[in-house]
């Protein structure tokens, strides 16, 4: 297991894109931790200055019509948006690896049933089926984790099982059966590790969508009401839009921000670690 | 030496892979790679078969068959009588204890994540060899300095990627040995050893063989080796075993042409050795659309006509010496 | 001169300790005389080839010295002026290239990307095209070409990683161990092959291997090295028939024969030493059978006994001290 961590922490120093992107990550999290020591006001707290321009008063970037301070709210809104998106990017990471490897690794027909699931998955327009799960169930913050979880894994799976259908032909896995190694501890110990440099890169890449995701979700009124979050923001300040532009705007580049982020780590680590752009030799 | 008793027994086993094709549209019916293509053999107990045959002719796929990794087309593999598949079905771990292989690829034989130490330790613990860790880890040291990798506890701290080719292969064959198993093929085994080294291993293989009768089937190309452990030989092209019998018949006495063709490339550093070397020239072999005549007709010096008719039957040419060419057939009659 | 190489010094920089893989090595190479490199298992001649080709992670293996080939040294390039080099100048087929394929292409991609990177408007049929003919000449035929790496034997990989290397006919062509999963006659086809397209086109071969029959055909020069010390280099015929050093004769002696008398495969008692501890006198001097005192004590210094022949034993260390400076840059 400690290659995996060798391999990552020798991507971070050869790609720079990845160690930047890794930094500003790292900042974010201060962020998110430090929010409460980092916000000047509750964001959640109705003030009595309405519609405040950025810059007037304490109020760095403004307020909204009902009081908030927007620089807070914009501080508190990455913690909905980063475990929003880090939560199920993980559910659909986790998904995705598990049961694309046992697909590709024991074939017959669960690989059959599970290659036309994700085929399904990837015709169908997933935001609809958020959609309306959501609209159906409710859209607290754990079921819009949860729902965007478990419809984006297979793009993951596909991944991963073709990761496995190869790595099970290398001589190692063939070692490993012939030592008498039971065919659950091979894909645990042999097909996963091997295979998921790929998969951890989607990943990543799945927390900028996730985040993308929540957000449309909640600029289309069906976020979470009672946290504030930045598609929140943007769903709020989109009728003031005129008369206080501040409010959209600024959640707004907040999202890009973090996407840009994300991406970066996405793609560097893609670059870094997937094979099929190494070297030959 | 301890009496012969049947260890393993081969019959008429077959391994087709489907062919790809550029155009499926245009040939239809189906195209076969018949990597291996009825075999026939039998291996004792304490007995080393030495297994030679051109690169590509199926050597390592009849291994991986062997010790169930993978399916047989057709035919049957009895160890002491009992089907592969059912001793799988049985127990698939005990399988694995009586049928080993050490694999062609020591670069690939271990996972790049282990260290040397959990890998040799894994399959101890496994198969309950050894009571706490401690004692095999003690098994894992001696082994390592038995193979001459010393010192033994700094290799079991590396990975797989910071050794030799050769210390690789070593490992690879100690981790096989440890496990004791009644039958082991090992697939070049010591191609990537100096002479010397080569030597303790293949003593090491030896002793299991002669003491605890343990069969080996022994797969090279270098046919001095081949000469030095093993009893019988069987000679494979394209699939199909050509010629088998007791080593010094096979490699002083060669009957079939591919044989005589093999051992007459093979020199000796030594300057006074005056074998002429048989040239075989022609198209490479390929495993796709073999027959109906012998396999090696299109590049026999001696092919004739008939050869390019029928595969030639199994004749004896000599007490355990038998030979699948028309020549001899001829002089039988 | 084609490749100079001079007090050549690796070290594998482990966790805790340090492997002296390559000690103090100097030899050098004309055109068109290929050398043959032998010596025991893990005794550096994997990691001098690499070398070569700078395929070492330099962050935790130091390479000091130099390899000057063709009148540069390469060690002082950065990787991009070296990348003129490599592949197309010097290529190598390495002990493990056969795993570096990539298991999800086919064949015929790997090469089709090499000379996409070298030839950009390359059309595909004539990238098939020379690939068939690379294949003619190891021997493999052309079902390879859209077959998956599993789908391929052992010495078919091998095979496809000779053809990839000779894809730009280069100066240099190194071969570890490159024919160990052949038989025979595919071996001596190809290294016919290879020798008949060096009277064409100019490559140099060295040649790592374990079969002394190899080098007796097919290399001009041979150097023997034990433990990442150089112990005996040469003109093949004067080391292979007249071996000074206790080492190369001992590995000789155990050379099996394959007619005539079966005999006892001996082996050299003992074991490689470990590489991690420098050791103060000669690396062979415990399995030595001519060892003495000083050889415990210094390292023997290279001297020449004769034409190119230089080994590195004390046995012949007082015979011409002046000439060791000469000797050693020759
Ligand atoms: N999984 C596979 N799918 C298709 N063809 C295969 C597969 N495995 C092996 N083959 C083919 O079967 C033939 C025999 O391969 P095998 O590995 O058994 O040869 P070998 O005798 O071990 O050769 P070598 O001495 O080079 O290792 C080859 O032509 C190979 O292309
Ligand atoms: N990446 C590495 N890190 C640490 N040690 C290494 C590394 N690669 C090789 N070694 C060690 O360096 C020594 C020389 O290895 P090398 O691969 O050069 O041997 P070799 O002469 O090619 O042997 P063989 O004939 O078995 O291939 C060995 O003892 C090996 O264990
Ligand atoms: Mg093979
Ligand atoms: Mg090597």
């Amino acid at each position: 297991m400690s290659s995996i961590f060798s391999r990552l922490i020798s991507a971070l120093s050869i790609n720079r894109r990845l160690r930047s992107g890794c930094i500003l990550l790292l900042c974010v999290v201060l962020v998110v931790i430090f929010a409460g020591a980092i916000a000047p006001y509750d964001p959640y707290k109705l003030g009595d200055d309405l519609m405040v321009r950025p810059g007037v008063g304490n109020h760095f970037l403004g307020t909204t019509a009902m009081g908030q301070d927007v620089f807070s709210m914009i501080i508190y809104g990455s913690r909905t948006s980063l475990s929003i998106g880090i939560v199920s990017a993980l559910i659909s990471g986790v998904i995705g690896t598990l049961i694309g490897a046992a697909a590709g690794y024991f074939r017959g027909k669960f690989d059959i049933v599970i290659s036309e699931i994700i085929n399904i998955f990837l015709m169908i327009p997933t935001f609809f089926l958020i959609l309306i799960i959501v609209a159906l169930f409710g859209s607290s913050m754990l079921n819009v984790m949860l729902v965007i979880g478990l419809t984006s894994w297979p793009s993951n799976a596909r991944m991963m099982r073709v990761q496995a259908l190869s790595i099970k032909e290398r001589t190692f896995v063939k070692s490993a059966v012939a030592m008498g190694e039971s065919g659950w501890r091979i894909l645990f110990k042999y097909i996963i590790p091997n295979g998921i440099f790929p998969v951890v890169a989607n990943t990543t890449m799945g927390v900028a969508s996730a985040i993308l995701t929540e957000a449309s979700l909640s600029f289309l009124g069906l976020g979470d009401p009672n946290v504030v979050s930045w598609g929140q923001m943007i769903f709020d300040g989109k009728q003031y839009i005129t008369s206080a532009w501040w409010i959209s705007t600024f959640a707004g580049l907040a999202i890009m921000f973090i996407v840009i982020i994300f991406y970066m780590i996405g793609d560097g680590l893609n670059e870094a670690l997937n094979p099929k752009l190494r070297r030959i030799r | 030496m301890t009496e012969l008793t049947t260890l393993l027994e081969v019959k008429n086993l077959k391994k087709w892979y489907p062919c790809r094709r550029k155009n499926r549209l245009f040939s239809p019916g189906k195209e076969w790679v018949k990597a291996v293509d009825g075999i026939d053999l039998t291996v004792n107990s304490g007995e080393v078969v030495g297994i030679i045959g051109e690169s590509g002719c199926g050597k390592s796929t009849l291994a991986r068959m062997l010790i169930g990794l993978e399916q047989p087309t057709t035919g049957e593999i009895r160890y002491n009588g009992r089907l592969s598949t059912d001793l799988i079905r049985d127990d698939k771990k005990g399988f694995h204890r009586i049928a080993q292989t050490v694999f062609q690829n020591p670069f690939d034989t271990f996972t790049p994540n282990d260290r040397i130490g959990s890998l040799l330790m894994r399959p101890l613990k496994m198969h309950n060899i050894g009571s706490d860790s401690a004692e095999r880890r003690e098994l894992c040291l001696s082994a390592l300095e038995e193979g001459g990798l010393i010192p033994a506890a700094d290799f079991l701290n590396r990975y797989p990627h910071e050794l030799s080719g050769g210390q690789l292969q070593r490992i690879s064959i100690l981790r096989s040995l440890l496990l004791n198993p009644a039958f082991m093929v090992v697939d070049e085994p010591i191609s990537m050893l100096d002479v010397s080294v080569r030597a303790d291993i293949l003593a090491m293989l030896l002793v299991l063989c002669r003491q605890k009768g343990t069969g080996i089937m022994f797969i090279s190309h270098d046919i001095s080796v081949i000469r030095y452990v093993s009893d019988r030989v069987a000679v494979m092209y394209l699939g199909r075993i050509v010629e088998t019998g007791r080593t010094d018949d096979i490699i002083l006495h060669p009957r079939h042409p591919y044989t005589e063709a093999l051992l007459s490339n093979c020199s000796t550093i030594d300057p006074d050795d005056q074998t002429e070397v048989i040239r075989i020239e022609g198209e490479p072999p390929s495993p796709v659309g073999t027959g109906p005549g012998c396999f090696f007709a299109e590049r026999c010096p001696k092919a004739s006509a008939h050869c390019w008719r029928a595969y030639p039957s199994v004749t004896k040419a000599g007490e355990s010496h038998e030979v699948s060419c028309f020549i001899y057939q001829r002089e039988q009659r | 001169m084609l490749l100079d190489i001079r007090d050549l010094n690796i070290v594998y920089r482990m966790r805790n300790k340090a492997i002296y893989a390559v000690n103090n090595v100097n030899f050098s190479l004309e055109k068109g005389k290929s050398l043959g490199i032998i010596g025991e298992s893990g005794s550096g001649k994997s990691t001098l080839a690499m070398a070569i080709l700078k395929m070492h992670n330099l962050k935790n293996t130091e390479v000091t010295g130099q390899i000057i080939f063709e009148g540069r040294d390469l060690l002082a390039l950065d990787e991009k002026q070296f990348k003129e080099y490599r592949w197309t100048r010097i290529a190598a087929v390495f002990q493990k290239s056969m795993n570096n394929l990539s298991p999800v292409h086919k064949i015929g991609t790997h090469f089709e990307d090499i000379y996409r990177v070298h030839e950009p408007d390359i059309s595909s049929s004539e990238i098939r095209e020379r690939v068939y003919a690379l294949f003619h000449m190891v021997n493999l035929s052309p079902r390879v070409y859209t077959c998956y790496p599993h789908e391929l034997s052992g010495g078919m990989l091998q095979r496809v990683s000779i053809a990839l290397s000779l894809i730009f006919h280069p100066t240099l062509l190194i071969m570890d161990e490159s024919t160990t999963a052949l038989d025979v006659i595919t071996q001596g086809q190809i290294l016919e092959e290879i020798k008949e397209l060096e009277k064409v086109v100019d490559v140099t071969r060295i040649m790592i291997t374990h079969d002394l029959f190899v080098v007796a055909t097919a290399c001009q020069q041979i150097l023997v090295l034990y433990a990442g010390d150089m112990m005996e280099y040469g003109d093949v015929r004067d080391v292979l028939n007249h071996p000074m050093h206790p080492y190369t004769k001992a590995l000789i002696a155990s050379f099996p024969s394959l007619r005539g008398e079966k005999r006892e495969v001996h082996s050299i008692p003992g074991t490689l030493p470990d590489l991690s501890v420098k050791t103060r006198g000669c690396a062979f001097y415990d399995r030595c059978r001519a060892h003495r005192e000083i050889c415990r004590q210094e390292k023997p210094v290279v001297c020449q006994t004769g034409g190119l022949h230089t080994v590195c034993c004390h046995l012949y260390g007082k015979i011409r001290e002046t000439d060791v400076k000469e000797g050693v840059n020759r």
